[in-house]
């Protein structure tokens, strides 16, 4: 029963991370990727050939992980970052699916179709938990410091930011370099936990999905983001069985929050040691002001 | 590769391109109005998919008949979707990446709901011909191919005619480059919006009834969008024109590319392909690079 | 040595001309204006001044240094700061935050550092704000720091804009059209507003404007463009009574102009 719940936190924190990665890219920055899944495969193909086929140690596949990432982010990055939100989005997508073509192609090193098996159970709960804790502690930071300010500027107004004085390509690229590391990072967990991968692990729906998930959650609010991921995710888990209607109810529920409550579920709330404090301060003195 | 082979994969090919070049401009269409990639193209070409094959197998059985109730179809599910979906976003003056976001969530309502529902079945599509082969000489050509060709053709030349000569039609291409014009024209720019969205739809309604026929009914069915927006950007953002080209040129070299190298190696190299030209010149064959003004 | 120098620039959109052979120039510490007709091609000139557009043929200087191919944000950095015709704010950003963001190329501190939050990034933040408020108080606007602004009132989301472009500390101000859906009163406080920033910081500054009223009063140099082209230069005295301009305006709003 343990073990159940266990896999079940496990996995829904893997997927926090991911969700956490899209938040800085396209809730905080606006950009749109489609491909995305592509840096997770990435990630979890490098960690698993790195311990399977070149026997290198667990630490080393994951730092190689996080540089193929980086690798792949610079790649596609640099040349598409200049052009307009619509093709970044289309040249992601086409990106994600010749990732996934190039997986099937190579079958030799990677088991192609069939996918690689018997990679070491490396990552295990207290990992995975602490690699979410240490992903949202850095981008709450980002949020709430000039890193997260430029992002949002960009996201609103690219030619007043760069008005004001803010270099928007180079700033893109980190960002987009950061979330490519964070998501193949989240990649090589995965393959470590699951110990089976294969090309369809993250395919453009996948993809997708993290992004409404922003959306529900509100694109201005990381507690949004991580709350809305930490439910889809674990319920997805918990009942199985109902796991397409999930993402039925997903979609409804997308659409009617963009058309009536558009600044998502949870807005510009962020939950933070100020806010909690003051939930202290109001059961005190529950009279307070008028 | 010896000539016979070329000519057959070539014509086989030029109909595939055909299919691509009608996804191309049903999902230019909505781009160039509403500005925004529609991804819910995809999910209406599932819709029709399925509609398709439940009206051929135990409706209709004439192709004509069934290829239009499914256009009839895909028209009406293209309406509902920019009805429910896209105008209450429009009306409330939210940013276009709004409607972006609940593009792809329809899209992805749509592949699990039809998994949901019929997931582990697989869908053929009835037999339409007795002969469906037909031979010149050494060549072999499939007649359904060339059939989807056909259709393609007289479908886009009848849009073509639409949008120049109809003031309905010049009032959509107005709407292009200027969404405010048509009321200037004595037409409701909500009447424009649903117009692009029937004949995107009835356009999707005959990408899945042709993509059902040539393979079989799943709910991914939806993805083969894809191939419609690759085109799409390689024609041009801007230029339905650019998009039936670039259609057609994808059918082509897809065709000939998946003979000669297989179809393992030939995604990777056309989607190598196509990044690439979008960085060498970002406009595609014949579209506008747009600026924003300051 | 000019703040500003501004040498037969050209800007051609497919054939159009939208600006040709303009030039000016700009010395320290004045307050003066670009007019004509709408579409002269006002505000393309201040787009290509401030990097926001290319420069097809021409030279501009900044303090004889030559920034007619660079970015507008390495233009922000030497000492040029603009506000828009249509008001340009960040709406996902606080108020105060707004203001901020034109200080962003001068921070200290590291993308790394900014992972952990540390000590020198708590710093710098905290006088940020401090530096952000001053500005708000100076616009009267600081009860508004945490809102966003599509809550506040188009003259004040001016005000914000005009803090936001000062807080670069710039020795240029470009002003487009700042008066624009403003009341006489909120004009005429735009006015003192505008007298007060050039005495209190020293530094120069272009309106581009239709209020003539506004332009009368303040500026010292008038520039005048009709089609592109410049078709008078002079102080506001000069230019009422000059026959090229009354004509080009007479179409337009010959009623304002006294």
């Amino acid at each position: 029963m343990f073990y159940f719940f266990a896999n079940v936190l496990e996995t829904t924190l893997m997927y926090t991370i991911f969700v956490l990665s899209v938040y800085l890219l396209s809730g905080l920055t606006g950009f749109f990727s489609l491909g995305h899944g592509a840096f997770i495969t990435i990630g979890a193909y490098t960690a698993g050939l790195a311990t399977l086929r070149f026997g290198l140690p667990i630490w080393l596949a994951f730092i190689l992980a996080i540089v193929m990432g980086l690798v792949g982010g610079l790649i596609i990055g640099v040349p598409t970052l200049k052009l307009r939100r619509d093709y970044f989005l289309l040249i992601t997508f086409g990106f994600g699916e010749m990732v996934r073509a190039l997986l099937l192609w190579t079958s030799q090193l990677t088991g192609g179709a069939m996918g690689m098996a018997g990679i070491p159970y490396a990552a295990e709960l207290p990992l995975i938990a602490i690699s979410v804790v240490v992903v949202l502690f850095i981008i709450a930071n980002l949020k709430r410091s000039s890193f997260g300010r430029t992002c949002i500027s960009i996201r609103d107004d690219e030619l007043a930011a760069q008005a004001m004085g803010i270099n928007v390509y180079a700033h893109k690229i980190k960002v987009f370099l950061l979330s490519a590391a964070i998501a193949s990072y989240g990649g090589a967990l995965l393959a470590f936990n699951m110990t089976f991968i294969e090309p369809n692990l993250f395919d453009w729906l996948e993809s997708a999905r993290l992004i409404v998930i922003i959306f529900v959650g509100g694109i201005n609010s990381v507690t949004g983001a991580l709350v809305t991921a930490l439910f889809y995710y674990s319920f997805g888990e918990l009942f199985r069985f109902a796991n397409v209607w999930r993402d039925v109810i997903l979609a409804v529920l997308v659409i009617l929050v963009i058309i009536f409550r558009s600044q998502g579920l949870f807005g510009n709330f962020e939950l933070s040691p100020k806010w909690i404090k003051s939930l202290f301060n109001r059961k005190k003195s529950p009279k307070r002001g008028a | 590769m010896e000539s016979g082979v070329f000519v057959q994969q070539l014509v086989n090919g030029i109909s595939l391109g055909g299919v691509y070049a009608v996804m191309a401009v049903g999902f230019g269409l909505v781009f160039n109005v509403l500005k925004f990639s529609n991804f819910s193209h995809g999910g209406v070409v599932t819709v029709s998919a399925y509609a398709g094959f439940f009206i051929s197998s135990k409706l209709i059985s004439s192709f004509p008949l069934a290829l239009i109730a499914t256009i009839l179809v895909g028209a009406a599910t293209g309406l509902l979707i920019e009805r429910l979906v896209f105008r209450p976003v429009r009306l409330a003056k939210k940013p276009l990446t709004y409607l972006f976001v609940n593009s792809i969530t329809v899209a992805m309502m749509v592949q699990q709901t039809f998994a949901a529902i019929w997931g582990s079945y697989y869908f053929p599509y009835p037999e339409f011909f007795k002969r469906t082969a037909f031979s010149i000489g050494q060549l072999v050509f499939s007649g359904t191919y060339l059939l989807m060709l056909a259709v393609s053709a007289v479908v886009l030349i009848l849009l073509t005619l639409f949008l120049k000569k109809t003031k309905l039609g010049i009032a959509i291409r107005a709407a292009s480059s200027d969404i405010y014009t048509p009321p200037l024209m004595g037409i409701n720019t909500d009447v424009i919006t649903g117009i692009t969205f029937i004949i995107a739809g009835a356009l999707a309604g005959i990408t899945g009834f042709f993509l059902g026929m040539t393979y079989t009914v799943t709910p991914f069915i939806g993805s083969s969008m894809i191939k419609g927006i690759i085109a799409a950007i390689i024609g041009g953002m801007g230029s339905l024109t650019g998009g039936v080209i670039a259609g057609i040129l994808l059918g082509i070299v897809e065709s000939l590319l998946i003979a000669e190298l297989g179809s393992s190696v030939t995604p990777i190299i056309i989607y190598l392909a196509i990044v690439i030209l979008l960085l060498v010149r970002p406009q595609g064959i014949a579209g506008n690079l747009y600026t924003v003004k300051a | 040595m000019d703040l500003l120098r501004v040498e037969a620039i050209s800007k051609n959109f497919g054939g159009v001309a939208a600006i040709s052979n303009f030039s000016m120039v700009q010395p320290y510490n004045t307050i003066s204006a670009i007019i004509g007709p709408n579409g002269a091609g006002k505000t393309t000139t201040f787009n290509m001044i401030s990097g926001v557009q290319t420069v097809d043929t021409g030279k501009i200087f900044l303090e004889d240094v030559e920034i007619t191919k660079l970015p507008s944000h390495k233009i922000q950095r030497f000492g040029v700061s603009r506000t828009f015709q249509n008001i340009r704010l960040i709406e996902g950003l606080s108020v105060i935050d707004n203001v901020k963001l034109s200080y962003t190329s001068r921070l200290t501190y590291t993308m790394f550092e900014e992972f952990i939050h540390s000590p020198r990034v708590r710093k710098n933040e905290t006088v940020l704000e401090d530096i952000a408020m001053e500005y708000l108080e100076f616009f009267d606007l600081s009860k508004y720091a945490k809102s966003k602004p599509k809550s506040l009132s188009y003259g004040l989301q001016r005000r914000l804009e005009l803090a936001r472009a000062l807080m670069n500390e710039p020795k240029l101000l470009l002003l487009d059209e700042p008066a624009a859906g403003l009341n006489p009163a909120e004009t005429r406080e735009l006015m003192g507003t505008i007298q007060k920033i050039q005495e209190q910081k020293n530094l120069s500054i272009i309106i581009v404007e239709h209020h003539m009223d506004l332009v009368m009063k303040i500026c010292s140099i008038i520039h005048v463009i009709d089609f592109g082209k410049k078709i008078a230069e002079g102080t506001p005295q000069e230019i009422i009574k000059n026959k090229a301009v009354l004509q080009a305006y007479l179409g337009d709003m010959g009623g304002e102009i006294c």
